[in-house]
């Protein structure tokens, strides 16, 4: 329960974050995905069936208030979550570097379906264009962004796994009694 | 377990692919989980966007204060004192400035029926040009009404919430419009393009290869524009290019309402 309380608080204060405050820190007038962010990570530290569904909760989130078509970012979210988790689960928690670069190949990635869902099915061709002006300085600011939030995500979870890991110890002892 | 994964996988897919397709057709949405949310995600964001707005003040005023601070050091207290009463003062100023220029632009358009909104929210998708703005349903607004900043054409309403409303800005290119020059009595439709809204500029399409529209002439909504009133101020003419097919021409406009992100906007209810 504390664990979902956080998440939901965690989804929705980064939405209110990307829609407010990440706009006045827009540098080249992109602005980071920390999103994108924090559904890897979760998804690294939890494995794919959670991560998969605080993809879909944080895309679904976006979907609502600023899609084009309900369910785009909650498949890329669930699709992206579910991914992370699925062969990054069992690596070292403590190792920085691998959120980096996990963040950098899928902020590409969702990036360029962004790209085809918005632009390219709607004949507007000049990739490299968008390449230029969007793709590469917003994975460049997510990236840098991603060590330090795929912290602050690794320090939450642990203390929300000793919270639960206590918990289940008293009802251990209870039941012993 | 492995299944399961695989089931998981498979049926969250689904679920939001049977959402795109739902989407598709239009009024499909939905509505109460949006509403829901609206009731929690716009108060944070009005009280975000405020703490900013404060935040950019103190630090607009605490670099003024130290230029003063080395200038006379005897003076120091005093500074910090007046430089809080500026910032005071500034705010007051800066609001009074945007309820005047609101006041102006209703008094420009006596005949239509407009409400006054303060712009809370950005979309965060570089892919777009939205904002989101603090009046939704419950106060009038709804989907495909005009927005107007300054005295001229900004966006259109395209999803009323209860508490909130987003618009799509004339740089956007979903947005389309059809304008009319009254020098050159030709029209055409006005749409956005990411590649000119870098520049703050749109694209004028469908112009017929023997109307004269040129450079400098200005556009204003047609009256074959369903959603805006006729008259509005569009743009301005900035080049006129011939297309390929030799038939038609298109041209580079710029947007009359400016391309920064304006603080207050009208939107036009009638």
């Amino acid at each position: 329960m504390l664990r979902v309380a956080v998440l939901t608080v965690l989804i929705l204060t980064n939405y209110v974050l990307q829609t407010t405050l990440w706009p006045e820190l827009a540098i080249l007038g992109v602005t980071p995905d920390t999103a994108l962010i924090f559904i890897v990570s979760y998804g690294m530290l939890r494995g794919e069936i959670e991560g998969g569904l605080f993809g879909f909760a944080a895309g679904f989130l976006m979907d609502i208030f600023g899609g084009v078509y309900m369910g785009v970012y909650a498949l890329l979210g669930f699709v992206i979550g579910y991914i992370s988790g699925k062969p990054f689960k069992s690596f070292f928690k403590d190792n920085y570097f691998l959120p980096f670069f996990v963040v950098l190949v899928f902020t590409v990635a969702y990036q360029f379906v962004l790209y085809i869902v918005n632009f390219m099915f709607r004949g507007q061709l000049d990739f490299w264009f968008y390449v230029y002006s969007i793709i590469l300085p917003k994975t460049v600011y997510t990236a840098a962004l991603a060590i330090p939030l795929y912290t602050m995500l690794h320090f939450i979870n642990r203390r929300v796994e000793d919270f639960e890991n206590r918990r289940r110890h008293l009802f251990e002892e209870k039941e012993d009694d | 377990m492995q299944k399961r994964k695989k089931t998981f996988l498979i049926g969250g897919m689904c679920l939001c692919v049977v959402a795109m397709v739902l989407s598709v057709f239009p009024g499909v949405r939905p509505t109460v989980v949006a509403q829901g949310l609206s009731w929690v995600v716009v108060p944070m964001q009005q009280g975000t966007s405020r703490s900013i707005s404060w935040f950019q003040g103190r630090f607009a005023a605490m670099t003024d204060n130290e230029r003063l601070l080395s200038e006379n050091a005897a003076l120091r207290e005093e500074n910090i004192r007046l430089a809080l009463e500026i910032e005071q003062l500034h705010l007051a100023g800066e609001e009074n400035y945007y309820l005047t220029h609101l006041l102006e632009m209703r008094q420009r358009f006596p005949e239509l029926l407009t409400l006054g909104a303060r712009v809370i929210a950005i979309n965060p998708n570089n892919w777009r040009s939205r904002f989101v703005i603090e009046a939704g349903a419950r106060d009038g607004i709804a989907a495909h009404m005009p927005v107007l900043a300054g005295d001229a054409v900004k966006g259109i309403i395209r999803y009323a919430g209860p508490r909130h409303a987003e618009v799509i800005t004339i740089l956007d290119s979903e947005f389309s419009i059809a304008v009319h020059s009254v020098r050159a009595e030709a029209g055409g439709i006005v749409r956005g393009d990411i590649q000119l809204a870098r520049e703050g500029l749109v694209r004028m399409d469908f112009i017929a290869g023997t109307d004269n529209i040129m450079p400098g002439d200005t556009l204003v909504t047609s009256v074959y524009s369903p959603h805006f009133p006729p008259g509005l101020p569009v743009g301005t003419v900035v080049s006129v290019h011939p297309n390929p097919d030799g038939l038609t021409q298109h041209a580079i406009v710029e947007p009359a309402a400016g391309t920064a992100r304006p603080q207050m906007v009208l939107v036009v209810t009638d």
